[in-house]
């Protein structure tokens, strides 16, 4: 279920679009409950950070769009926001609000549905977890929470942004669990980080957004640095 | 035997080479300095301990001899391979060096006892060797040490020929080797020979030999390395001077747009002021709208807040528009950035000549760029341009060829060479007739030009 909104202070505009959304989930077999808006500051008022995504016309009487989108990103860092704009302004990316995308009016529908399609997919790898067990219990944890692993005492610890996780398996077992997702880098013996947590690579280790450090195999510098470089490329191109 | 006389024995005998041993590779230990006192320590002792109870009082000094080179050989071998992590030929060539200095001093060092204490015999005279060895060292040691430091050390240092190393080795070895092929236990015939007084002559112009050689050898190696790096240099100012070329056929061409438009806009103005005097408006109005209409077409955006970025992509939008080629831009280049602008103008005038290049030279309809951009944690700075191609595509041993002229790609150098200063990576990839070229670049304080 994909928690959804708009925000149009033109009621064609709003039609338009709650038209198209509903035309790609009946196409496409999704589920959204989608929630209208006529100003940003109807959006805000009452705001819970349930919305995945959020659909914002740039050029409102009010709150502009922009002005909404630094408001919602106080509160909510992760939500995907798709602008709508009339005017082919490429600076939208530099808006500082980390835009998703945006649609340049007037749009047709397949114009919708590719950026409809990106949405999806950044949405679904946003919930992507994996699950350990902690003491008896079995956790779930996010991957985008993952801030980086390592190993101590037989003990993976599993470092996020809330707490510390530790389970009881063999470092080699949990890397078999994030293998397949592309941010996850081995960096050091027993040690991956998740790259997206990474502010600088230095000599010979990575900065974490954190504040903390990790180091970086001497041997391996130069294969990680390429590792992280295809990654970030990877991830510049959407294919992440 | 006194243990005390013993271990002041070996050590005389073993510290002196394994210094020299170690000394050209003190920057490659895989241990800590403690780490390596310590185990050349263990060494040291476990020698003294096992000759206190290998070698009886009565032993020879040919037994004595003997031991003290099984030691050093086997030992001093495995000691120094475990310890210093490098090019295990360069670490042979030194190890097989000082065993050939070893044994021409342990001559010379008997040579000097017989002169000095006129006591030519087989017998220990543990004083007198002592003291023959530290005399000897004296005169012997700083040259081994100049050997070492001066000669050795800047090659072991030098990364770039380690695969001449793999044969090089071999010349000591096989100077070592002359020496003991033919010493069979029961040869006492050559044996005698050799550790006879009258051996001194032979033994002087073997260890003149085999101490020339080696510095010939070193020598040479050095001067290749310097060679190689000069010739490095020399691609490098190639290189650069051909960029500087290509910059300054953009400036003409820059220098003749402007002229050629001030020439338009003067021939435009005489026009209107023709309309003007002929009080001919409606004519004057049309002209009017056309010409901004045809300046309409040369779109302004506002591309990003970096000034050289968006001047950059703006221009090779425009062109590109011109000559039908779809461009798609995606970026975020913020205002200030740790990338000198000289270099990000450089950057993407490079990548995008190269992607208009590909496109113009197409046959078929599609023709597209699609640039993306943005920056990554603090200093960071990702880049990809991806456009169609469908011409050949020519590969050399150091990179692309340019299929414009017959010498190396020099766009594709370029790129290269900015993402290396800034300590990053340029990739270029191509696949279904669309050819990506990928820049990460890594600023740090240090980065310069």
């Amino acid at each position: 279920m994909i928690f959804a909104a708009i925000v149009d202070d033109l009621k064609q505009e709003r039609d338009l679009l709650k038209s198209y959304l509903e035309k790609y989930c009946q196409e496409n077999n999704l589920f959204i409950q989608l929630s209208i808006f006529s100003s940003g500051e109807e959006l805000l008022k009452d705001y819970t950070e349930k919305y995945d995504l959020i659909f914002l016309d740039i050029y409102m009487s009010g709150l502009t769009g922009l002005e909404t989108a630094k408001k919602i990103r106080e509160r909510d860092k992760n939500c995907l926001l798709i602008f709508s704009t009339t005017s082919p302004d490429f600076a939208i990316k530099s808006f500082r609000v980390r835009a998703f995308d945006y649609l340049l009016k007037p749009y047709n529908f397949t114009q919708f549905t590719e950026v409809m399609l990106l949405a999806e997919k950044s949405l679904k790898i946003s919930t992507r977890f994996i699950e350990v067990k902690e003491s008896r219990e079995m956790v779930k944890i996010f991957l985008r929470d993952i801030i980086y692993v390592d190993y101590s005492n037989h003990y993976v610890q599993i470092h996020t942004k809330e707490r510390l996780i530790k389970t009881y398996m063999y470092f080699a077992d949990f890397a078999l669990l994030v293998a397949k997702y592309p941010q996850f880098l081995h960096c050091y013996r027993n040690c991956l980080v998740n790259m997206e947590y990474i502010t600088a690579l230095q000599d010979n280790d990575f900065a974490l957004s954190t504040g903390e450090s990790l180091p970086i195999n001497r041997t391996k510098k130069v294969e990680i640095k390429q590792l992280y470089a295809n990654y970030a490329f990877k991830k510049l191109n959407g294919d992440v | 035997m006194s243990l005390l006389l013993l271990s002041a024995v070996t050590l005389i005998k073993i510290i002196p080479y394994v210094v020299l041993i170690f000394l050209p590779f003190r920057k490659y230990f895989r241990y800590s300095l403690t780490h390596t006192s310590l185990l050349t320590l263990l060494f040291i002792t476990t020698t003294i301990a096992v000759s206190y109870y290998v070698l009886p009082s009565g032993s020879t000094l040919l037994e004595w001899r003997l031991f003290y080179l099984i030691s050093i050989s086997i030992f001093g071998l495995l000691l120094s391979i475990t310890i210093i992590r490098t090019n295990l030929f360069k670490i042979l060539f030194n190890f097989f060096v000082v065993l050939c200095y070893l044994k021409d001093f342990d001559y010379y060092s008997l040579y000097l006892q017989s002169y000095i204490f006129s006591n030519w015999h087989f017998g220990i005279d543990i004083g007198a060797m002592i003291f023959c060895n530290l005399l000897l060292l004296l005169f012997t040691f700083p040259f081994m040490w100049l050997f070492m430091t001066e000669l050795m050390t800047p090659l072991v240092e030098n990364e770039n020929q380690d695969a001449s190393w793999g044969f090089l080795w071999t010349i000591p070895f096989i100077f070592y080797m002359l020496y003991r092929v033919g010493m069979t236990p029961g040869d006492y015939l050559t044996t005698a020979f050799l550790f006879s007084k009258n051996s001194l002559p032979y033994h002087l112009v073997g260890t003149t030999a085999t101490f020339l050689s080696f510095t010939m050898i070193l020598k040479m190696l050095k001067s290749s390395e310097a060679n190689a790096a000069l010739n490095h240099k020399l691609a490098t100012a190639d290189l650069r001077l051909d960029l500087q070329r290509k910059e300054y056929q953009r400036l003409t061409k820059a220098i003749d747009d402007t002229r050629q438009a001030k020439h338009d806009l003067r021939h435009h103005f005489i026009v209107l002021k023709h309309f003007l005097t002929k009080n001919d408006l409606p004519a004057l109005s049309e002209y009017l709208n056309n010409y901004i209409k045809a300046l309409d077409q040369t779109i302004a955006l506002n591309i990003c807040s970096n000034t050289a970025g968006n001047a950059i992509i703006q221009y090779y939008y425009n062109l590109a528009l011109n000559k039908d080629i779809a461009m798609n831009i995606d970026v975020n280049i913020p205002a200030t950035l740790a990338i000198e602008e000289d270099d990000l103008s450089v950057l993407l005038g490079n990548i995008f000549e190269n992607a208009l290049e590909a496109c113009e030279r197409q046959t078929s309809n599609t023709k597209f760029i699609k640039v993306k951009a943005d920056t990554l944690g603090d200093n960071m700075f990702v880049l990809t341009v991806k456009n169609s191609f469908d011409h050949v595509i020519l590969l050399s041993e150091q990179g692309f060829i340019s299929s414009k002229r017959d010498n190396e790609g020099i766009g594709t150098e370029s790129i290269k060479n900015i993402a290396e200063r800034y300590n990053g990576i340029a990739k270029f990839t191509y696949h279904n007739n669309i050819f990506e070229t990928s820049v990460f670049l890594n600023p740090t304080s240090l980065s310069s030009k």
